[in-house]
């Protein structure tokens, strides 16, 4: 069994690890699916930011960005897709269908809003919101791990991380 | 010096614009017994007519096999309270004459299946729209291959497009409907019916084959889309498509927001072309109140809808490469539509759904330097093409995938109710832009690709010409635009009652929307005729038999957007 003491640096690689590359679920589900791929490309290039935009299994992805519409015929996708999630786990709202059903709000099929089902941590307002906005909005989850931290408690209410906790493979 | 008076030549008449319209009325009546249907041109080019349900199937008969009305467009029915009206609408590729067709049959006022004859039996497109009108309406084809819900969820018990339910889908009087939505649909997947066949299917044919399933969250489905494959071996045996996580009412919206209100939907009907949907709606409220906008504003919608399309079609060559794994071409596509989002955020302030269009013209003028801009941007876009060929035409791992995989003969692409870039790559000629010209594309030189190959790489090509062609178009507009007002007077509230179909090109092929008003400040029905829609019908026909590689790669060549199949 290795020395407390030089775990203490994987937790600290682990801790920048988690904050530095948040893997986004690829989930576009509307129009602003379309932004979020626009986010991905050449201009705004999230993955500068550690993200790499094409996380299509969820069982690899920690933050969900639900982009677009949910419909009671998509909800269960939804939520099931947030389950099968590993902790800790994210998830941006992003655009205005998926805050509060926005310009489809009050329709029969359609889900006013996608916090409703599951927890939503940031929420990005537009229709759609420009790329800069989506990156600003996954910027804040960052910036959410870092606090989490620095109170010396885990994102997404898993385990504490204590130098203990870290599993090795060895 | 006084000059001589000139002699007048005499001054002919002048022509009738509708005398093809009428003389095809009288051919068409003269071939039918007496009474079985009344018809009469509508406007250049568009005959409606009326029919009784006992006559109904002779009448379609005659009108596929004899009138030469070959091309099915769509068919909705419309709630008139007391009864329906169930509109059809044909195309005749040859003649270049639209039909729109009725019926009305009574119905109860109470949420009860209302029976009537299946038209798939002569127009076998119109499986799905049938499909719809039973989902939504609760129309009850007899003889239907394979009638279940199409858009909502199975546990569904209503039928929210009457006029019996609000737009959140309870019944206005608890008398007459069912209860509203399901409750469980936050957790409860429910069951998605199998196809009739499935079901009737020979137990040794079900227990040789494999059942597939892809979706609704999948990459290459581009958006939330399902797609079952029953496999025999590697060969797609029987292909089944979920559709409808992404049914946002649109309809019924239509119905419950005032005309101007739903300007903005358009754009969100299609997100990835939204001007050409912006350009559809406007289009059947103009037609309806009988306004035409002036020069200046054709002219700039001409532009703003050939950019659009160019863009569409740059992100179409981007989920190619998809698609087939070839990320570098998918950058590149989304890399040179910023350019045109620049240029839509330039002139309405929102790069992706602009919102654009107004009643009789535009919102406003188009900026100054907005010309030197646009034609920078073509020109780049113009260079990059050669760029695409390179990693694409000429890229064997690419041409493996799309040359001679996915053909489709001139007469399923007709039958199956192609439209678009797809139908052009069988061969068949039809463009709206060229056949049933609106607005002012008659001014401008442009061609029409078309491509007798009809595989994945022709449908691919298709669009890489077309982009050419647009690009053609928009420096002819920029370069001829005329001055003056960009905003025909037009009324906002106040639509006159009657009946409009547009029919626009979209970059997916034709859309249009079917407008009932009555005079008041909302629509009585406002169907929405999606290309995509029947291109997704076409791909599902298509993929049986295919390899299972090869059916999503031609699922993708029908450039799919859930938005505007789903509504
Ligand atoms: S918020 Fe607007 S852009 Fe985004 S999915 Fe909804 S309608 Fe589309």
């Amino acid at each position: 069994m290795a020395e407390l003491d030089d775990l203490r640096g994987v937790v600290t690689v682990v801790k920048w690890g988690r904050k530095n590359s948040l893997w986004p679920l690829a989930f576009g589900i509307a129009c602003c699916a379309i932004e979020l791929m626009q986010t991905g490309a050449s201009k705004t290039d999230a993955e500068r930011l550690g993200m790499l935009m094409q996380r299509a299994s969820p069982r690899q992805a920690d933050v969900m960005i639900v982009a677009g519409t949910v419909t009671k015929k998509m909800a269960p996708v939804v939520r099931r897709l947030y389950e099968q999630m590993t902790e800790p786990k994210f998830v941006v709202s992003m655009g205005a269908c998926a805050t509060s059903g926005g310009p489809f709000r009050d329709l029969y099929d359609v889900v006013d809003g996608v916090d409703d089902m599951i927890p939503v941590d940031v929420y990005v307002p537009g229709c759609p919101p420009r790329p800069e906005a989506l990156v600003y909005g996954l910027t804040r989850i960052q910036e959410m791990i870092d606090s989490y931290y620095q109170a010396g408690l885990t994102p997404g209410g898993a385990k504490p991380e204590t130098a203990e906790g870290v599993q090795t493979t060895a | 010096m006084a000059s001589k008076p000139q002699l007048k030549p005499p001054v002919a008449p002048p022509p009738d614009p509708l005398q093809a319209e009428k003389e095809m009325v009288r051919a068409l009546l003269g071939a039918l017994p007496n009474d079985f249907m009344s018809l009469k041109p509508a406007r250049r080019r568009r005959l409606v007519g009326q029919c009784l349900p006992a006559t109904f199937l002779h009448v379609l008969a005659f009108l596929r096999n004899e009138a030469g009305f070959d091309h099915f467009n769509y068919m909705t029915a419309v709630d008139l309270r007391s009864s329906f009206d169930l509109v059809y609408n044909f195309w005749s590729i040859q003649k270049h004459m639209e039909l729109l067709l009725k019926v009305n049959i009574p119905h109860s006022q109470k949420d009860e299946l209302v029976p009537f004859s299946t038209s798939t039996g002569v127009y076998p497109a119109a499986e799905w729209f049938e499909r719809e009108v039973y989902d939504l309406f609760g129309i009850d084809f007899t003889g239907h291959p394979d009638q279940r819900r199409i858009l909502l969820r199975e546990d569904w018990k209503t039928h929210p497009l009457r006029k019996i339910y609000d737009r959140r889908g309870s019944p206005i009087n608890p008398a007459l409907g069912a209860a509203g939505p399901p409750a469980l649909w936050r957790t409860n997947e429910g069951k998605i019916a199998l196809p009739k066949k499935w079901l009737e299917e020979d137990p040794d044919v079900s227990e040789s084959v494999l059942t597939v399933n892809f979706g609704p969250h999948h990459p290459s489905t581009h958006g939330p889309l399902m797609v079952r494959l029953r496999l025999n071996g590697e060969m797609v045996y029987d292909a089944d498509i979920v559709m409808g996580y992404l049914h946002r009412n649109h309809e019924k919206l239509g119905e419950n927001n005032t005309w101007i209100q739903m300007l903005p939907y358009p754009d969100r009907t299609n997100y990835v072309s939204p001007i050409n949907w912006e350009w559809a709606y406007v289009r059947a409220v103009e037609e309806l109140e009988g306004i035409e906008p002036p020069q200046r504003a054709e002219y700039i919608r001409v532009i703003m809808a050939e950019l659009d399309r160019i863009q569409s079609h740059l992100m179409f060559l981007a989920t190619s490469g998809d698609t087939v794994g070839q990320l570098t071409g998918f950058v590149w596509g989304l890399r040179d539509r910023e350019l045109i989002l620049d240029l839509n955020e330039m002139v309405a302030g929102a790069r992706m759904l602009p919102n654009y269009f107004r009643f009789g013209g535009v919102n406003r003028d188009l900026p100054k330097g907005f010309s030197e801009r646009a034609n920078n941007a073509l020109n780049l876009i113009e260079s990059h093409l050669a760029e695409f060929s390179a990693i694409y035409e000429r890229n064997p791992v690419f041409l493996g995938r799309f040359k001679g995989v996915g053909v489709l003969s001139p007469q399923n692409a007709i039958d199956w109710g192609a439209v678009g870039p797809g139908l052009r790559a069988s061969g068949v000629q039809f463009d709206v832009r060229r056949d049933d010209p609106y607005s002012v594309y008659d001014h401008f030189d442009f061609d029409v690709v078309v491509s007798n190959d009809g595989d994945n790489l022709a449908r691919f090509m298709m669009r890489v010409e077309e982009i050419k062609q647009s690009i053609s178009i928009v420096r002819q507009a920029l370069h001829g635009l005329p001055s003056g007002p960009y905003q025909a007077k037009a009324s906002l509230l106040s639509i006159p009652p009657g009946e409009s179909s547009s029919r626009i090109e979209t970059p997916r092929g034709e859309g249009s929307y079917f407008l009932v008003s009555d005079g008041s400040p909302r629509a009585v029905r406002m169907k929405i005729k999606s290309a995509a829609f029947i291109n997704l019908y076409v791909a599902k026909r298509q993929m049986v038999g295919e390899k299972l590689q090869d059916a999503l790669v031609i699922l993708g060549t029908w450039d799919p957007v859930l938005g505007e199949i789903d509504r």
